[in-house]
């Protein structure tokens, strides 16, 4: 104990900061989470200086130059109308990014909201929310997206509401778990004998214990929201052409699969970079988050 | 006479910290204690005799159990065979979604390779033997439906299946209120005595060893301070003694 | 000051606490002594009100204790748990942890009432934004008993607040408790399965067994050997420590 003698942080923004830093050193220290938060600082990047990096606009179309493998001027070639593939992944790199944003930033909220609700009130509020999760959990994540398209029409606002509908459960159910389990410690006790209020108690006492869960989850939530959004772009129902979306582009190159690979190759490379990094980066977050630590 | 358990100058720590200091003792077949406050470095040193140290530790200096080099040896096969280990909270020590008897079994499957009916009745007799009144009952409880005494009686029931030479008992009695703790005590001491089994006892109460034990090391701050017999310890002159001693209310 | 007649708290169904009566005059102090399960700590918990009373009455000056709106019960009686390391939150410094009373009741300044509470229970001002991960057991347990005083209660209920704690840390702990009834004049009502150290802390010690009181009797006449009923002494016993040849109990606990 001879080390803590000098702990003495002069405010608590100190010592929250001492402990973000800490964080931040097991975040290092962690191959996983520092290579997932380096192909994720990555994305962010490039979505951002899309059109400072991409050698040509994304949209310009070349049809003499149609299906060029890749070269010199080309770095990825080019697709069937002729535009470099290279720029189309940049700027194909914002609606990604746009997607993982505003999704990884609303439904884990959301999800924690109605989970501490539900854990807190118990009784039929709890019920009422839980089934209501239920039914959202029941269709297949993408199936369900597909008919909320089809019902609203298809586009970018669409699809993130689609995909938003399907995603908040886990993080409902998951906030609901915390917070039933943090409900009956002492130190909950203690708040109560405090004078806290119920509502008091939830948002100051127990929603900041449940939010590593929610990170890590959201952050391994990542992954499959990309795919669900480059999967309705592929089936033409994301956002509308010509804008360069990933899923779209490996619907238009599927038909030159065979002999210009790299029309479908590289958008799908792109992808899967991008799930692998939201995946390391949560696996790595969940080693460094356990809350066994608590 | 070659002693059970020797330490030689053990060194351990965590990175750049050193939390023992050359710590050296000898026990026998006796009730040997070690005691200390919080943070004195006695778990550490079960750990380091059982060579499991936490994670991020280090050791180094000799350890030997009955000739044996444990640094070198292939402890698999030490470990619950020739030394046995219980720990403070049968709750947190026993694997929580299997059965007690299954758990019991399990070491008896390893050690004794029993098997069938035979196996069963050995669990039960072992349950029995540590003076348990419902062996049948508690042979299917899961651990956290257990009390903390049955839970410590578990302990020493499944550890009694390797038939151990040293017993090391870390804190067992520090989560029971005080009259299940004369009860484990006195299951301990019968063992103990009745198999010839050393048993390394560690405690933060000097009182408790005082009337339990045959000799005690004192450990502070990761050295050992004094080694003597039990019954001579109130004469000590070391002030962490009388501290340890003086520390324990009394009725 | 405090009186219970014939409380009955139930826990999962089952009656825990079996009808319990007691006493306690201002600045008086009574210890609760027990084995696990004796319904001690549940009894505890229904006297600070985070156990509902199935039966029974509680009041406090004559009126009932039930009829006190649960902020103003907490300024009345304030409950220190048994755990050290699950009686502060993980995520809150010292003084955030400190301070949330006062910011819960609006007292005014909060800041310069949490330097006084960790002056009170003997704690550095310098550990204010520790962790309490970063805090000894001991360490935890002032600020628990810090915690317990910020709203100047008239009685103190404590949960086995030592039995996590080692021998040293829980001979400071008795001081400090020892010392703080002195200078405060705190009633207390201490729970603990350790007649040694409820002897040195109270006056008067209630022997609970299954729900309820099998003996009460004054803590010098429990030193002079002059309990009565078998419960009683055989706890006397085993707090003498481990004499070696003493019956050995065959029974189980359940």
């Amino acid at each position: 104990m001879s080390a803590a003698a000098e702990i003495a942080p002069s405010s608590d923004f100190a010592a929250r900061l001492a402990r973000w830093r800490e964080t931040g050193r097991a975040i290092a220290a962690n191959p996983a989470a520092l290579t997932g938060a380096a192909i994720v600082l990555l994305l962010a990047l490039m979505a951002l200086a899309a059109p400072a990096l991409s050698p040509a606009d994304p949209d310009a179309q070349d049809l003499a130059l149609r299906l060029a493998p890749p070269g010199a001027h080309h770095l990825l070639g080019t697709d069937e109308l002729g535009r470099d593939i290279l720029s189309r992944i940049l700027y194909g790199s914002r609606v990604t990014l746009a997607v993982v944003a505003l999704i990884g930033l609303t439904v884990p909220v959301a999800g924690l909201v109605i989970g501490c609700l539900a854990g807190m009130a118990g009784g039929f509020l709890d019920a009422a929310l839980m089934r209501a999760a239920d039914v959202f959990l029941a269709f297949p994540r993408l199936i369900l997206a597909l008919a909320l398209v089809a019902a609203m029409g298809p586009g970018l606002f669409h699809a993130l509401i689609a995909i938003g509908l399907a995603a908040w459960p886990p993080y409902a159910r998951l906030a609901r778990a915390e917070t039933l389990a943090i409900r009956g410690r002492d130190f909950i006790a203690a708040a109560r004998l405090a004078g806290a209020s119920p509502a008091r108690i939830l948002l100051r006492h127990i929603a900041p214990l449940c939010m590593p869960s929610l990170i890590v989850r959201a952050s391994l939530d990542m992954a499959g929201v990309i795919l669900t959004a480059a999967g309705l772009g592929f089936l033409g129902l994301g956002i509308a052409p010509p804008t360069a979306e990933w899923g779209a582009m490996i619907a238009a190159g599927r038909r030159f699969m065979l002999d210009q690979w790299w029309v479908a190759a590289a958008p799908g490379v792109a992808i899967a970079v991008a799930t692998l990094g939201f995946n390391l980066l949560g696996e790595g977050l969940r080693d460094v988050l356990d809350p066994r630590q608590r | 006479m070659r002693p059970l358990l020797a330490l030689e100058d053990l060194h351990a720590g965590f990175g750049a910290a050193e939390a023992l200091h050359g710590v050296s003792l000898a026990m026998g077949r006796e009730r040997f204690a070690l005691v200390g406050g919080s943070g004195a470095g006695k778990s550490l040193i079960a750990r380091a005799i059982l060579r499991l140290p936490p994670p991020g530790a280090w050791m180094h200096g000799r350890i030997a159990f009955d000739g044996i080099d444990l640094m070198q040896a292939d402890m698999r096969a030490l470990r619950g065979r020739r030394i046995g280990w219980i720990a403070q909270d049968a709750r947190l020590s026993l694997d929580p979604v299997m059965r007690v008897g299954a758990q019991i079994e399990e070491s008896l499957r390893l050690h004794r390779g029993l098997s069938g009916r035979a196996l069963r009745e050995a669990a039960l007799g072992l349950l029995a033997t540590v003076r348990l009144a419902d062996p049948v009952r508690v042979y299917g409880l899961h651990p956290h439906e257990l009390s903390g005494g049955m839970g410590q009686r578990a302990m020493i029931a499944m550890m009694l299946a390797g038939e151990p030479d040293l017993l090391i008992a870390d804190e067992p009695t520090s989560a029971l209120d005080a009259s299940t703790a004369m009860q484990v005590l006195g299951l301990l001491d019968e063992l103990v005595a009745r198999r010839g089994m050393g048993l390394l006892f560690i405690c933060h109460d000097l009182r408790l060893v005082e009337g339990f034990c045959d000799r005690v090391a004192v450990i502070e701050a990761g050295r050992i301070v004094e080694i003597g017999a039990a019954a001579s310890l109130g004469q000590s002159r070391h002030p962490y003694t009388s501290r340890l001693l003086a520390a324990r209310p009394t009725l | 000051m405090i009186e219970a007649q014939n409380l009955v708290v139930a826990l999962g169904g089952r009656d825990v606490v079996r009808g319990v009566s007691f006493a306690i005059e201002a600045h008086g102090a009574l210890g609760i002594v027990g084995e696990s399960g004796s319904g001690k700590s549940t009894l505890l918990r229904a006297l600070a009100g985070l156990e509902p009373i199935a039966s029974g009455t509680l009041t406090l000056d004559g009126a009932p204790l039930a009829a006190l709106r649960p902020r103003a019960r907490g300024q009345v009686a304030q409950l220190v748990f048994q755990d050290p390391y699950g009686s502060l939150h993980p995520r809150q410094t010292v003084a955030r942890a400190l301070a949330e009373p006062a910011v819960v009741h609006r007292l005014d300044d909060p800041a310069r009432r949490v330097l006084a509470a960790l002056d009170a229970v003997g704690l550095d001002a310098k550990f204010r934004f520790r962790y309490p991960h970063q805090l000894s057991g001991g360490q935890r347990q002032r600020v628990a008993i810090a915690r317990a005083l910020m709203l100047a209660p008239r009685l103190l209920l404590l949960d086995e607040p030592t039995s996590a704690l080692d021998v040293l840390a829980q001979a400071d702990l008795i001081e400090l408790l020892r010392r703080l009834r002195r200078e405060r004049g705190l009633s207390y009502l201490l729970v603990s399965h350790d007649l040694a150290v409820v002897a040195q802390l109270v006056e008067r010690v209630a022997v609970m067994q299954e729900g309820i009181f099998v003996e009460t009797l004054a803590t010098a006449a429990l030193r002079a050997g002059e309990a009565h009923h078998p419960h009683t002494r055989a706890l006397i016993a085993a707090s003498q420590g481990f004499r070696r040849g003493g019956r050995l109990d065959f029974s189980t606990h359940s």
